[in-house]
């Protein structure tokens, strides 16, 4: 109860901030959608302009031999093998660092934590606001997507609950960057490392994942990178499933959980 | 029912204060690393007290408080606040916290915020914080990142004080303020105290501890090095500071006799005069000189350590800086 109350007076603080990510992040969908059709008229252009690229730039789109023209190819390989992903990682990753690392430094955990609320609660309430944040963010956006695609043709041959399950799998992907700074930044206090770890994952996991077609030493290693379980399997076109949506889930719980716990029982930075 | 007088609040409560000190330091060590920032501190504040803990930055003050409060894990001893560990929620409910540098969310204006803190403490009447703003003449429909350091600091005092904690603990709880509002905090600390709470309060000014406390420890690099009741602390710092101007030079010589001055410093008009005990020799010996003004500096901390350890600490032992440009001179100045 105290945690939700903590994690509520969060998402007042920064409802301005919060205001302004779920305009952004509608106006990218909605300019996504729009530029579709220009895409898939040109057709073989881009096919062949593809077929140039080098493997691992190819790979990094998540294709997985779907069309760049089909509405399924388009949406991973422009929304969420990159950008959309990126902007909720930009999102997530400040938000978590600052949960508890970056509040403590600023000085305003303290008094929080003068009042009779467990640590505990402080922190999973919290972490809970950033969760909420970005399936706030996550949602409308593709809500506002869903309205606009049928004007574009961006959803033909798509599944009905497509944006549903890119959604659900999107903030997957996010949340492990995210509890993984959450707990930095708890276990620690230090809001750099948080997000230097936070960003490094995601920055390491794109490389394997990119990489993993092309030199032998990342394919090892791709069944770890938060990037291959957001796009083995088009995120488009694919129900919530282990792989995609509850494993990183259940990673992210265990790394919230972890923090957490040392959090409890450290000391305060002053 | 957090606004009941507090005797009564004490007397209903299913769980009512432990007999014994409100708060307790028992051996309490911290270290970080290899500094030692509080040693073998023993301290004890009881119900009805107002404990002044009184030191220079760095003296061990705010790292004390913050194990007291739990922040911090004790390297070695303990801290009792009501009869247990203050990360106890229960426990919590009744304490009531100032930090020395508050920090808050800035877009929030001000009733948000406290009311916030009022829901986090189970819920505070909404006229005792009407009231209490008011009394501290705070405006509580601003945002908190465009008030002045001395408006700020009023939003912590009210927090702390909104739910009538049994046990108080305030981290330099007057810095920033103007001396009428220093004056109105001080009040509510003795209101506090005359209830029945235990107040810790931390202060580098002397006069402050002096004016609200009733026992008073000096910490000086982790160590408790005095502790009295403010009457045997006044003992101590019973020495003044005075600076004189003549309207022609006199030299050190013309007063360095004079009983109760420790030392003197003059250039040419300008003399600076350390006296202990009474003035009133040195006033007499004044009027007989072209004396034109005469001021007096604060007495502070550093003047109460020279007092400490007179005699006893070698010069580079003294705790804080030199007396600037020999303005204000030492023991170690022309001695008498």
């Amino acid at each position: 109860m105290d945690g939700l109350r903590v994690g509520w007076q969060v998402l007042k603080e920064r409802r301005r901030a919060l205001l302004w990510w779920t305009i952004g992040v509608a106006l990218l969908m909605v300019l996504m959608a729009a530029v579709y059709p220009s895409v898939r008229d040109s057709g073989d252009v881009f096919e062949e302009y593809m077929a140039q690229l080098p493997e691992a730039m190819v790979e990094a789109f998540g294709l997985g031999g779907a069309s760049i023209t089909s509405p399924e190819g388009y949406l991973v390989s422009q929304l969420y093998s990159n950008m959309y992903v990126i902007v909720l990682l930009v999102l997530g990753l400040g938000w978590a660092a600052w949960a508890i690392a970056g509040s403590e430094s600023e000085g305003t955990l303290e008094l929080v934590l003068a009042n009779p609320v467990r640590r505990v609660a402080v922190a999973l309430g919290r972490v809970l606001a950033v969760a909420a944040a970005i399936m706030l963010v996550n949602v409308v956006g593709h809500v506002v997507l869903a309205a606009y695609a049928p004007s574009v043709g961006l959803d033909e041959g798509l599944p009905t609950w497509a944006f549903a399950y890119a959604a659900l799998a999107s903030f997957a992907f996010v949340a492990v960057h995210v509890a993984l700074t959450f707990a930095v930044g708890a276990a620690t206090g230090r809001k750099g490392w948080a997000i230097g770890l936070g960003a490094g994952l995601a920055l390491v996991g794109f490389l394997v994942n990119a990489m993993a077609g092309v030199a032998e030493v990342f394919e090892r290693f791709r069944d770890w990178s938060p990037w291959y379980w957001l796009l083995r399997d088009n995120p488009v076109v694919t129900a919530p499933g282990w792989f995609n949506v509850w494993l990183p889930l259940a990673v992210s719980v265990l790394l919230v959980a972890a923090g957490t716990w040392r959090f409890h029982r450290r000391d305060l930075a002053g | 029912m957090p606004n009941a007088p507090l005797p009564a609040d004490t007397a209903a409560s299913p769980d009512p204060a432990p007999p014994g000190p409100m708060i307790e330091v028992a051996g309490l060590v911290k270290r970080f690393g290899r500094l030692t920032a509080v040693d073998q501190l023993d301290l004890v504040v009881s119900a009805g007290e107002v404990y002044g803990l009184l030191g220079p930055n760095g003296a061990g003050k705010t790292t004390t408080i913050r194990c007291l409060l739990g922040y911090l894990r004790a390297s070695a001893g303990e801290t009792r606040v009501l009869g247990g560990p203050a990360r106890d929620r229960a426990i919590r409910r009744r304490i009531g916290y100032l930090p020395g540098d508050l920090r808050l969310e800035g877009r929030m204006r001000v009733a948000a915020i406290l009311d916030f803190y009022a829901d986090l403490r189970g819920g505070v009447d909404r006229r005792r914080i009407d009231a209490l703003c008011e009394q501290l003449q705070l405006d509580q429909s601003r945002p908190f990142g465009q008030l002045s350091k001395g408006n700020r600091q009023k939003v912590g005092v009210v927090q702390a004080f909104m739910h009538e904690p049994d046990v108080l603990v305030l981290d330099e709880p007057t810095s920033g303020l103007d001396p009428l509002m220093q004056r109105e905090v001080l009040g509510l600390v003795r209101e506090r105290r005359d209830a029945g709470a235990a107040v810790l309060f931390s202060s580098h000014l002397i006069f402050e501890v002096e004016e609200v406390a009733d026992r008073v420890g000096i910490l000086r690099q982790g160590h408790k090095v005095v502790e009295d009741t403010v009457g045997g602390l006044q003992v101590l710092t019973a020495r003044q500071s005075l600076h004189l101007r003549f309207t022609e030079p006199v030299p050190a010589s013309a007063l360095a006799g004079v009983p109760g001055v420790e030392s003197v410093q003059a250039e040419r008009t300008r003399v600076a005069v350390v006296v202990r005990g009474s003035v009133a020799p040195l006033v007499r010996a004044l009027a007989e000189l072209p004396i034109e003004h005469i001021a007096a500096d604060p007495i502070l901390l550093d003047d109460l350590f020279y007092g400490i350890y007179d005699g006893q600490a070698p010069a580079g032992e003294r705790p804080g800086p030199e007396a600037p440009g020999g303005e204000r001179p030492g023991p170690e100045g022309a001695k008498a």
